[in-house]
C-alpha cells in the first residue's frame, strides 16, 4: 500500500488535532469569501460595466502582490519543514521571510487603495452615488469589502505568526509553525482569485 | 503506519524520523505557481476575451489545486478531510444558484443612472 492509500483510509481521528481544526477553519473561511466571490461573479455577469470599474484597478500591484504572497506561502512552508527537522535558526529566517511578504503585501494594498480613494472610489463612492450611478457604486463596495476582509487576514497572519516566532525562539511550540503555515496558505489561495476577479478580467 | 510524538506541550506532532506527511519538491512547485501566474497575466492580450476568462480561471483553480496538494499537504490527508472541503463546496454551489433569482430579478431600470 502506497503512503497515498495509507493516509486516505486513515481514521479521522489520527490526524493531529491542530491540522483538524485549522481544516475547520479554513472551511469556515471559505464559506464567507466564497459566498463574497460567488455573489460578485453574479453580479458582474449581470452588469457588464463592471469592466469599467474594474480598469482602475493596478493590475502591475496586483500581480506584485501575488508573487509576493505565492513566494511567502513557499517560505513559511520550508520554515514548516525546518521545524519539523527542529532547526530552530532556519523557522525563524523563513518565517522573518513570509511576514516581510505579508507586510510587503499590506504596503502594496495600502498604495493602491490611497490611489483608488484619491481617483473618489471609495467603500460608498459618493460622486457615483449623486449620479444615480448605483450599480458602478456597489462594485466598489464588493472591492473594499472583499480586498478589505482579505488584507485583514494577512494582517492577523502576520501577528499571529510573530506571536509563533517568539515561542519557537524560546524552542517551544514548533508544530505551530504548520498550523499557521496553513493559515497562510488559506490567504494565499483567496488572492489567487481575488486577483483574476478583481485585476485581470477588465 | 506513520507514528505521531508529544511535544512538551501535549500537541501532537509528528516528528522528523516518522512525518505525518510528506515534503514534495517546494520548489519546483513555486516556479510551476508562477509560470502559471505569467500565463494568466499574458492570455489576455494573446487570445480572445472568452477564451481569456476559461484559460486565467483554469490556471487560478490549477494554481489552488497546487497550494493545497503540496503547501497545505492535503494529499496527505484521509477521506474525511477531503469530504468537509468539499462539502463546503457543495454549500457554495448551493449558494451561488439560490442568490441567483435575487439578482437577476432586479430590473435593470431601477440601477441605471437617470
Amino acid at each position: 500500500m502506497s503512503t497515498k492509500q495509507q493516509h486516505l483510509s486513515l481514521p479521522i481521528n489520527k490526524v493531529p488535532e491542530g491540522r483538524l481544526g485549522m481544516w475547520v477553519l479554513i472551511a469556515g473561511e471559505l464559506v464567507i469569501f466564497g459566498g463574497l466571490i460567488a455573489t460578485y461573479l453574479q453580479y458582474r455577469l449581470r452588469y457588464p460595466q463592471w469592466s469599467e470599474m474594474a480598469a482602475h484597478t493596478s493590475t502591475l500591484i496586483g500581480a506584485i502582490n501575488t508573487v509576493v504572497l505565492l513566494c511567502s506561502s513557499y517560505t513559511i512552508v520550508r520554515a514548516h519543514e525546518a521545524a519539523q527537522h527542529r532547526d530552530i535558526p532556519k523557522v525563524l529566517t523563513w518565517m522573518t521571510c513570509t511576514i516581510a511578504g505579508g507586510l510587503i503585501f499590506l504596503v502594496d494594498k495600502s498604495i493602491e487603495y490611497y490611489h483608488e480613494i484619491s481617483e473618489g472610489f471609495t467603500f460608498t463612492s459618493p460622486h457615483l452615488q449623486q449620479a444615480g450611478d448605483h450599480v458602478n457604486s456597489l462594485f466598489w463596495s464588493f472591492y473594499y469589502i472583499m480586498t478589505g476582509l482579505h488584507g485583514t487576514h494577512v494582517l492577523v497572519g502576520i501577528i499571529v505568526m510573530f506571536i509563533i516566532m517568539m515561542q519557537v525562539r524560546k524552542g517551544k511550540n514548533l508544530h505551530r509553525v504548520e498550523l499557521a503555515g496553513m493559515y497562510w496558505h488559506m490567504v494565499d489561495l483567496i488572492w489567487i482569485f481575488l486577483f483574476p476577479l478583481l485585476y485581470i478580467a477588465k | 503506519m506513520e507514528t505521531v510524538t508529544h511535544n512538551n506541550d501535549n500537541a501532537i506532532f509528528p516528528d522528523a524520523e516518522h512525518d505525518y506527511h510528506g515534503h514534495p519538491h517546494y520548489t519546483r512547485i513555486l516556479l510551476t505557481l508562477l509560470a502559471l501566474l505569467s500565463v494568466s497575466l499574458l492570455v489576455g492580450y494573446l487570445v480572445s476575451p472568452g477564451l481569456a476568462i476559461i484559460l486565467i480561471f483554469g490556471t487560478a483553480i490549477w494554481k489552488t489545486a497546487l497550494v493545497m496538494r503540496n503547501f497545505m499537504h492535503l494529499k496527505y490527508e484521509p477521506l474525511l478531510v477531503f469530504i468537509v472541503i468539499a462539502s463546503v463546496l457543495l454549500i457554495l454551489f448551493a449558494f451561488f444558484f439560490g442568490v441567483y433569482p435575487d439578482i437577476t430579478a432586479v430590473p435593470l431600470d431601477v440601477t441605471k443612472p437617470h
